[in-house]
């Protein structure tokens, strides 16, 4: 269980809660999925679970390598080639380097740059960095995978072969947590789903009910939309009180 | 409150011993990149503290005031107090920044942010591994023999390493969020850099004068590191400064872990 209140005080001095009350359980061998307009406080949520940001109060507790693949190509050495980032990006998040070099050849494969991997990442476009994170990332097997929106980027193929490999990853009882904006990636990945806005869940559960109520949420407006995020609120806050 | 600064310190140490393999690893890269962006690479580590001394050497030669060096030769007196005190130098410039410097893995990956810090200052500390080796080579070239003596060096190199990252933890630590520390570093740097005795002797100073500058930790090591190369005085013959240095050291230790980790839980979002 994890309850987080993460609070930036902006200029006025106001309270501004990236995320807020937040409880949920993520169980091994889960695909959940995390959805929710941008700004909702899904990449901040994902930070906190990953352990990058400290939430204001309460605690997250995690069982497991965590893997976090955010912002695509962030985690590595500009200065150092694609080459040198795998070993840097694993020694990093704590692998050792006998184990990278098992499976070296593998993530160059994946990724698809060829002799690019010999060249600094200061010089890669975007995607491919994108494709050096993810393969890096998948292929290192974590217990916990946790993806912020990555598979927006990539080509057609790339796409396909990276929801190909999450399948298996998933099947070998590996936990994935997936964000995205997107209700038809989520639909097709998850089994669970988690609605958030402006930082708080709106609902949680089976994935496609959650999505269905994720686009009706957003094809209201105005005022009915205000009421709807008033029912679901409460109806998270009763479930909360009687587990 | 001891009871928790001990505590606290204990566990601090020990997740850095536990990621002694990360440090090894990351230093080594990092010392990579210090010659690979460079054409010259490496051989800037010792250009720069070689063009100091002789600039300095120059300028002494004509105003004959600070000759008196017990028999060394000016220049050689000159040139191991200079590298002496670029490690240091280098180090707190450096790995003060180190944390700011790494804001893309501190944003990112949920890492040990303590070890960047250690690491930096190890890669600087392998770079002036290989300036002494070039010092030796000076000092042999120049009728100065080895002896028992120089194996006190490393007891006084280990000692700058040792309140390096101390100071460096204090420093990075708060670097993000108050960036004018960058200056002030700076400036004090240049500072000490004139109240320690590197192209003057410490005897040349009226008595009280000689008190105040004793209260700067680099005096200890860098004439540490001329007693140990050239007058062959050991460490024990300056039992008050050793005490103070180590006190010293202790005292910045304390503040340095207390604030690291009271600011680490912040740096990612400000970083």
């Amino acid at each position: 269980m994890l309850y987080a209140l993460n609070p930036i005080k902006s200029n006025k001095g106001q309270d501004f809660y990236a995320v807020k009350n937040i409880s949920m359980t993520v169980n091994k061998g889960e695909i959940v999925g995390i959805i929710g307009r941008n700004g909702s406080g899904k990449s901040t949520l994902l930070k906190i679970i990953s352990g990058i940001l400290t939430p204001t109060e309460g605690s997250v507790e995690t069982v497991g390598r965590i893997i976090p693949l955010l912002e695509l190509g962030s985690g590595f050495h500009p200065q150092f080639t694609g080459l040198e980032n795998i070993y840097f990006y694993t020694v990093v998040l704590g692998y050792q380097r006998e184990e990278i070099e098992k499976l070296l050849p593998e993530i160059i494969e994946f990724s698809e740059l060829g002799e690019f991997i010999n060249q600094p990442i200061k010089n890669y476009s975007s995607g491919m960095k994108s494709r050096l994170a993810f393969a890096v990332s998948i292929l290192i097997e974590p217990d916990i995978l946790i993806l912020d929106e990555v598979l927006s980027v990539g080509d057609e193929s790339f796409k396909q072969k990276s929801f190909e490999k999450m399948n298996t990853f998933f099947e070998t009882g590996k936990t994935i947590i997936f964000v995205s904006h997107s209700a038809q990636q989520v639909s097709q990945l998850c089994h669970r789903a988690i609605l958030l806005d402006k930082g708080e869940v709106l609902d949680q559960g089976d994935t496609a009910s959650v999505t269905k109520n994720y686009k009706k949420y957003w094809s209201a407006k105005g005022e009915d939309r205000e009421k709807m995020r008033e029912d679901l609120l409460n109806r998270q806050l009763k479930m909360g009180s009687s587990q | 409150m001891i009871q928790r600064i001990f505590y606290e310190a204990q566990d601090f140490f020990k997740q850095i011993y536990y990621n002694r393999r990360l440090i090894f690893e990351l230093t080594r890269r990092e010392f990579r990149t210090n010659y690979t962006e460079n054409i010259f690479g490496l051989l800037w580590a010792f250009l720069e503290p070689l063009a100091m001394m002789t600039i300095l050497w120059l300028v002494f030669s004509f105003l004959r005031t600070v000759r008196a060096t017990d028999g060394i030769p000016f220049a050689i007196y000159l040139l191991s107090g200079i590298m002496a005190y670029d490690f240091f130098n280098k180090g707190i410039n450096k790995g003060s920044r180190s944390v700011k410097a790494y804001s893309f893995l501190v944003k990112t990956v949920n890492f040990r942010i303590a070890t960047i810090p250690i690491i930096i200052i190890s890669a600087e500390l392998i770079i002036h591994l290989i300036v002494m080796l070039v010092l030796i080579t000076i000092l042999i070239f120049n009728g100065i023999y080895p002896s028992f003596y120089w194996f006190q060096v490393f007891y006084y190199m280990a000692a700058q390493y040792i309140l390096l990252i101390g100071v460096c933890w204090l420093t990075a630590s708060i670097l993000p969020f108050f960036p004018d520390l960058s200056y002030i570093i700076t400036i004090t740097m240049r500072v000490l850099f004139f109240m320690t005795p590197i192209f003057w002797q410490i005897d040349l100073l009226p008595e009280k004068v000689q008190t105040l500058v004793s209260f700067n930790p680099l005096l200890y090591t860098v004439s540490g590191y001329r007693d140990s190369f050239l007058y062959h005085v050991p460490f024990w013959e300056h039992g008050s400064q050793t005490l103070y240095f180590w006190g010293f050291t202790l005292v910045v230790y304390i503040l340095g872990i207390t604030i690291f980790r009271r600011l680490r839980p912040h740096f990612a979002d400000v970083i």
